[in-house]
């Protein structure tokens, strides 16, 4: 009977079955965008069925409608909607013949938590369930609203936790990542990887122009990225190695995509507009302020990008033209960029897809002589006082020539000579990536897939300097000289990853083996001349046979790892990864450094418990550890090593470097712990806390110059950092005509150097050279400490002494006051007094505001203002201004006007009497007129003296606490207006444009600060022993740049 | 699936150990550096003119900017921002005896004079032990030229660290490879253990005239007359080459060019050389030269010039008149690739005639200081003393770095309450070592 029954069930079954697929229906309905009522097209819906394999799809056309083609058999289905943009729509449903027009109501991804992000060197997975803090740019959506100058702009203010500091105002100038609280002792730049190609990111190395710089990066075209991920620290980025320690920038160019086969998209932006000055100087800041402004121009900016895009089917593509030609805001300072790009990808099917981008630059770049250099338009106007210029005829841009005077603007070069010096940058640069990813459904191994990739970025660099002949900077009577590099960067990787699952499919595992290396080479020639017949010739065979100097150079560098991960989680709920790597680096003399990074990561999806509120969305706790650190330079570990050095004598024998054969990895941990919270799908916002430490710092540990032997490369010390990152978010209003989105940053990082090793033969402290910031412990590092002026002294008849300098508090020096305060008193570890602390030198509280509001439907209105808390410049442009004989800081020559101690009680020979031979090198230029001079022992001439101590610049003791500024500042970042045309113009025209749209827009709008040099943001040469160098000596301030852009699709 | 699974572990494991092995040998098979030579490959016969090359270098490299800034420390020059393109601060600290320890042009002097202490050191180490010399005249020769060289050179930049440099306004001296700091009369002894080393080793009589003149010069700056005169009576004689650094544009040119010279003049001499010239219109020449906006225009090429370099002992491009001041500029090392002078048969002459005006023989004295005049076509003197060959080595030894040594022994200082780090100070009457080596050498008091 039982069998009976059993057979009569399965008939029945298979009756139902057939007649089912006998009334097999179609799927059709209509996508609509849940807040907004409005229809969505190029939605992918697919149907799953039970295996969750997808069995039918389509994609949204005009109007949101879909309609599967095929017919569905009658049955459960899974239907699934989903798109870049939008949050993954689920919804089961029982396809019959009664079944009805099925819409779908998709949700808005605010902040693109379900996009797939990168999350270590092999994993993938989508922000919602990262175990690590993912910082994620939408560039494509931000160069439609705004013109940027520079990939790094993209960058700033946009993700919690990463700030972009320019080295200068300068179009093309260098720029540092500053990533959390910087790794190790010294910190460093991020790696960048373009589409998978470990790219030279760094600064561009040649002929110096100053503190300035050029960036590897400006060479990249904002219009151009798709995206830019940011891995940040060791937690996040341990699975890259040494690659790693300062974080990971990946950067994603556009692939090709297009609304269905065979549909070719071309698009236009053009952009023109200009930089400026963000600020002019005032008579509060230099005697020459006029002088100083008359450098600035309007520097015309002009851009044009093409780009076409499409699909075939097998093959998406896309492939782009760019122009730049940008003019810096100051003389001679210009950009002029063309490039080509082309990305395919081949889909053949869903078990193989490879895809290849292709990238060719030729970037220009002249660069006048700024930043840091007193040969420059800046260190000739901005450190001398005007006030004995003669007149002299009309120079270059207007200025006055030939005006050489004593103290004078354009007391260190003429401004024809400075008018006339060229200093180009020229590189010619391919970057090509390819990345293949096959899965095989080998029926032996399922779960199986393999990834690789590899790299090339090559590049030819000629930077060129030429004076003519007819000026005579250090008496050369011409100069040039040719510096070129090139540079073969190769990367490659390869992974294998074994998916699989257990306890009925809850728990999804992926186990990763993988490893990764790179080849670096590098050749550099230089052939420098000088003494040239004529102004009228260039060629560098032209100069003097015997002052040319030629220079050869050459670098292979290699590195190589190998790294196991895996991944589980349980029911997209619980998630726990572990990892390492191994890493090796080249070295000349000993065997390979290797060192071992562990990595372990876990989240948690509270949402997922159904223990919140159902507005909460998204409610996740995450932890992660890793470590990474740098490996050994290539001849770090010999101990000694000659090079051969031209001389008058013929070629002879020159220490070149004297390494440590003990010379080991270093070791930078970091623990996060966070939370990512959206609630209504529109309000939102995450927390990363951090703390790390490095320790085995490897530095090149400055030695006593009497050894004569340079620095040692060494493994000491150890620092500690903490602090947090966040970021809270709102998207209020969304209809169809009106959008508001809310964004704010706010981070706060620190740190404390703990040790230098003193006890093992490590330094007392660093310092940057001037004794101004210091690496010491127990302090923050690059702190500014130094001493304080107390009290003035005066003489018998009660004038300003001036040439004793006021009392202080150091001790152990004749000027100190017993009476001083000396608490606080900072020492190195040898017990020295190094003086009192003055300041952080980077900012410790950063973040940005942002605005987008969208409104009349095509309207929008974007802003970003960002700012920095809690950091201090040294002014290193008035120190210098001020001290000895420049006379260019207009409050000290109102002081020392008052105090009676102008003319022969100041001196041009830095305070000294003035010079008994020839003629008094001192003459009056530091009265000011109309200032009187005040009488001694009186209130007024008390507080006259005291506020004149701490201007005094003559004093290297004293000159950092007196010339250390509060550097707080607040910066409108990014403004624009854009009107979104195609609806209308379609509308109006009939025609079926897929992109109008015109936007102005506006970068360094406006700065407020109450640092007094003129930028705030100081990004100081890194050749200095301390990274965080926040000094300013002639920082050429950002641009102001305004732009009008024109964006066009069909 | 628990097969498979064991097939994965089993493949895996094989690539990571594979890899593993392969990583060290991927990263170890770079090519070879192209600009580098490996320390033990110095250890050959064949290398030392090599290695001695190299010490030569470090001479050039520190030779004339030692004599520039000792003589801008002196009263011989000085410095004034009216002159065009005289423009360093630390170049004023220096003419002000009011240095301060972060004074650029102090402390890379103090690195170039630690590298060239290594270099001459390391060769006479490398010469010692290390090369394995043949057992021929040939080996005998090489070895003692090395050594020659290496003990030479160690006495002349320990002279410099003696005679220029100090911890303490008024306490000269130095520090070898990050010791404790040596006072200059110690310094001396050591610079004077190494000369005469090297006058063991001298091949030739030219050589060991030299290195007595050295060790004269030595024995002079350091106060020990009669060693001094021992040494003056073996040193250089008539017509002998003077003791030079050599230079050249296309390497290394005589910093005289840029700091104090045509190609840059941020340093000037005092006005008494020009009273000199008044005096005795014999002592030197002024050749023309004319301030056109950055650029001083000087004559000196020519012909007449190259001959009155050779005859004449003060040598000046103007006078020029420029922002109110009135200067003349240095013609003493014209070009880039004018040798320094360093040390010369007229200056062991006037060591001679100084020991013996010291010893009350003035005569003699004067003997030595009129084979220096007449070969300078000037009248011979009728009397002499200490004070006049004081004035006499002013003119002979100008800008030879003799100056500001001769100040210190006849206690003519030329400054007076300069200040520093917020109180006067006596004047720094050595170049102070600085804070490269103080904050990092644990041997120098703080």
């Amino acid at each position: 009977m039982t069998r009976f029954i059993r057979f009569s069930v399965m008939c029945m079954i298979a009756l139902c079955l057939t007649t089912a697929a006998a009334f097999a229906q179609n799927v059709r309905g209509k996508v609509l965008d849940r807040k907004t009522g409005e229809a969505v097209p190029g939605i992918r819906i697919q149907l799953l069925d039970k295996d969750g394999k997808a069995v039918f799809g389509t994609v949204s056309r005009a109007g949101g409608l879909y309609q599967i083609a095929q017919t569905v058999p009658n049955g459960t289905y899974k239907l699934v909607a989903a798109a870049v943009g939008y949050k993954r729509f689920e919804k089961n449903v029982t396809v019959s013949a009664e079944m009805s027009a099925t819409d779908i109501n998709v949700i808005e991804d605010v902040r693109g938590l379900e996009e797939v992000v990168v999350t270590g060197v092999a994993s993938r997975t989508s922000k919602a369930t990262a175990e690590v803090a993912v910082a994620r740019i939408d560039a494509s959506n931000l160069t439609e609203k705004v013109g940027y100058n520079n990939a790094g702009q993209l960058i700033s203010g946009k993700v919690a936790g990463v700030t972009i500091t320019p080295a200068s105002g300068q179009v093309g100038g260098g720029i540092r990542f500053n990533v959390r609280a910087g790794a190790g002792l010294f910190g460093g730049d991020p790696t960048v990887f373009i589409d998978g190609v470990r790219v030279a990111s760094g600064n561009v190395t040649g002929f110096g122009s100053g503190g300035q710089q050029t960036s590897a990066l400006a060479d990249l075209n904002p219009a151009d990225i798709e995206n830019i991920e940011i891995l940040k620290g060791a937690a996040a980025a341990a699975l890259y190695g040494p690659q790693g320690q300062n974080g990971v920038v990946l950067i994603k160019t556009k692939r090709g995509r297009s609304r269905g086969v065979d549909e070719v998209t071309v698009n236009y932006q053009g952009l023109i507009g200009y930089n400026q000055n963000q600020r002019d100087f005032t008579p509060d800041m230099h005697e020459s302020w006029e002088q100083a402004n008359a450098i600035f121009r309007k520097g015309a900016v002009q851009q044009h990008n093409v780009s076409v895009q499409g699909s075939s089917g097998v093959f998406n593509y896309f492939a782009g033209f760019e122009t730049r030609d940008e003019d810096g805001f100051v003389i001679q300072n210009q950009l002029n960029r063309r490039a080509i790009r082309l990305n395919i990808e081949a889909v053949t099917s869903k078990k193989f897809n490879i895809s290849v981008s292709a990238n060719y630059i030729d970037n220009f770049t002249s660069r006048p002589q700024n930043d840091n250099n007193i040969f420059g338009w800046q260190g000739n106007t901005r450190l001398f006082s005007p006030y004995n210029t003669p007149a002299g005829a009309a120079g270059a841009a207007g200025l006055s020539t030939l005006n050489r005077s004593p103290r004078s603007t354009y007391g260190f070069t003429d401004s024809l000579a400075i008018a006339a010096y060229e200093s180009s940058l020229r590189s010619q640069r391919i970057i090509v990536g390819g990345e293949m990813n096959y899965t095989p459904e080998w029926s032996f191994a399922p779960g199986l897939r393999f990834r690789g990739a590899a790299g090339l970025d090559a590049r030819n660099i000629r930077n060129t300097t030429y004076v003519p002949a007819n000026f005579n900077l250090s008496g050369l009577q011409g100069e040039r000289g040719i510096f070129n590099v090139s540079d073969q960067r190769v990367n490659f990787e390869g992974t294998i990853a074994y998916d699989f699952k257990l306890m009925d499919g809850k728990l999804s595992a992926t186990s990763y083996a993988g490893f990764q290396g790179w080849n670096d080479v590098s050749r550099t020639s230089t052939l420098t001349a000088n003494r040239f017949p004529t102004e009228i010739i260039q060629p560098i065979g032209s100069g003097d046979a015997t002052t040319r100097v030629v220079g050869e150079g050459f670098s292979n560098n290699r590195n190589a790892g190998w790294f196991v991960r895996h991944e589980m989680n349980y029911d997209q709920t619980y998630f726990l990864s572990g990892a390492f790597r191994n890493d090796f680096a080249s070295s000349v003399g000993i065997s390979a450094p290797n060192i071992f990074y562990p990595q372990v990561s876990t989240a948690i999806r509270l949402d997922k418990l159904e223990i919140l509120p159902e507005s909460i969305n998204l409610l996740k706790l995450r932890a992660a550890y890793g470590e990474t650190g740098s490996l050994p330079g290539l001849t770090d570990g010999k101990e000694l090593i000659w090079s051969a050095s031209a001389s008058p004598y013929g070629a002879g024998a020159t220490r070149n470097l004297a390494g440590n054969p003990l010379i080991a990895p270093e070791r930078i941990k970091e623990l996060e712990v966070g939370f990512e919270i959206e609630f209504d799908n529109a309000y939102g916002g995450e927390f990363t806390y951090i703390i790390g430490s490095a320790r085995n710092s490897l530095i090149n540990l400055p030695r006593a110059p009497s050894t004569g032997l340079g620095a040692r490369p060494s493994n000491i010390g150890g620092i500690d950092q903490w602090g947090f990152e966040s970021l809270i978010y709102a998207k209020p209003i969304q209809t169809a005509d009106y959008s508001l989105e809310l964004n704010a940053v706010f981070n706060f990082f620190d740190n404390k150097v703990v040790d230098l090793g003193f006890s093992q033969g490590g330094p007392a402290f660093f310092t940057d050279g001037f004794n101004r910031q210091f690496i010491v412990p127990g302090q923050r590092r690059g702190q500014y400490i130094g001493f304080r002026p107390v009290a003035p002294r005066f003489r018998a008849d009660g004038y300003y002494d001036y040439t004793t300098g006021p009392r202080t508090d150091q001790p152990g020096v004749a000027a100190f006051l017993p009476t001083a305060d000396t608490t606080g008193l900072i020492r190195g570890e040898n017990n020295q007094a190094l003086g009192y602390a003055v300041g952080a030198a980077r900012p410790l509280y950063t973040g940005s505001f942002s605005v987008n509001f969208r409104f009349l439907r095509d309207f929008t209105i974007y802003a970003l203002a960002e700012y920095g808390l809690g950091g201090n410049n040294f002014n290193g442009t008035l120190q210098f201004a001020t001290v000895g004989a420049y006379w260019n800081n207009p409050r000290f020559n109102v002081l020392a006007t008052q105090l009676g101690i102008f003319g022969s009680g100041v001196s041009a020979t830095n305070g000294a009497a003035a010079t008994e031979r020839g003629p008094a090198a001192q003459i009056a230029v530091g009265r000011v007129p109309g200032v009187n001079v005040l009488t001694p022992n009186t209130p007024e001439y008390q507080a006259a003296a005291e506020e004149f101590m701490k201007l005094d610049a003559r004093f290297a003791a004293l000159n950092v606490q007196n010339y250390t500024q509060q550097a707080d500042w607040l910066r409108i970042r990014e403004v624009s207006l854009r009107w979104n045309g195609t609806q209308t113009f379609n509308d109006l025209t009939g025609l079926s444009l897929k992109n109008l749209g015109l936007t102005l827009t506006a970068n360094n709008l406006a700065l407020f600060t109450n640092y007094k040099g003129p930028e705030v943001e100081l990004n100081a040469n890194p050749g200095s022993t301390v990274r965080d160098n926040t000094q300013d000596f002639l920082t050429m301030m950002q641009a102001k740049t305004f732009n009008f852009m024109v964006s066009l699709g069909f | 699936m628990k097969r498979f699974q064991k097939y994965t572990a089993f493949l895996a494991a094989m690539v990571a150990g594979l890899w593993l092995v392969s990583c060290a040998n991927y990263v170890q098979n770079v090519e070879p550096l192209i600009d580098v030579i490996d320390d033990p490959l110095l250890n050959s016969q064949a290398q030392v003119p090599f290695l001695i090359n190299g010490v030569n270098r470090q001479l050039s490299l520190a030779g004339s900017q030692m004599v520039t800034l000792a003589e801008l420390q002196s009263d011989a020059f000085f410095f004034d921002t009216r002159v065009p393109n005289a423009t360093f601060p630390t170049f004023a600290e220096i003419d002000a005896c009011a240095i301060q320890l972060d004074n650029n042009s102090v402390n890379n002097q103090w690195g170039t004079l630690g590298n060239y202490r290594f270099h001459a050191d390391n060769l006479v180490e490398r010469a010692l032990g290390k090369i394995p010399f043949t057992n021929d005249a040939a080996g005998t020769a090489s070895r003692a030229n090395a050594l020659f060289n290496g003990y030479l050179h160690g006495g002349i930049v320990r002279y410099f660290y003696a005679s220029y440099y100090g911890l303490n306004p008024n306490e000269g001296g130095g520090v070898i490879n990050a010791g404790p700091f040596v006072p200059s009369q110690a310094m001396y002894d050591s610079a004077l253990v190494r000369l005469n080393l090297a006058l063991a080793n001298a091949a030739t009589p030219a050589q060991t005239r030299i290195v007595n003149t050295w060790i004269a010069k030595v024995n002079t700056a350091a106060g020990r007359y009669p060693a001094a005169r021992t040494a003056a009576l073996a040193g250089m004689v008539r017509n002998d080459a003077p003791f030079t650094v050599l230079y050249d544009p296309g390497t290394i040119t005589n910093t005289w060019w840029t700091d104090g010279g045509r190609g840059r003049c941020q340093m000037i001499p005092d006005n008494r050389f020009e009273a000199y010239l008044r005096a005795d219109s014999l002592e030197g020449r002024f050749f023309p030269a004319t301030v056109a906006g950055t650029i001083i225009n000087a004559v000196g090429t020519d012909a007449e010039f190259a001959a009155s370099l050779t005859t004449r002992r003060l040598m000046f491009f103007g006078p020029i008149t420029n922002g109110g001041l009135r200067f003349f500029m240095s013609g003493r090392y014209p070009n880039q690739n004018s040798a320094q002078v360093l040390a010369s048969w007229q200056e062991n002459e006037l060591i001679l005639a100084e020991t013996a005006a010291r010893n009350g023989d003035n005569a003699g004295a004067l003997v030595n200081v009129n084979n220096v005049r007449t070969f300078h076509g000037l009248a011979a003197r009728t009397v002499t003393n200490t004070d006049s060959i004081y004035i006499e080595r002013d003119k002979q030894l100008f800008a030879q770095g003799s100056r500001v040594i001769d100040q210190r022994r006849f206690n003519r200082w030329h400054t007076t309450t300069p200040q520093s780090g917020g109180t006067a100070i006596s004047a720094w009457r050595f170049l102070p070592i600085g804070l490269p080596e103080r904050n990092v050498n644990q041997n120098l008091p703080r």
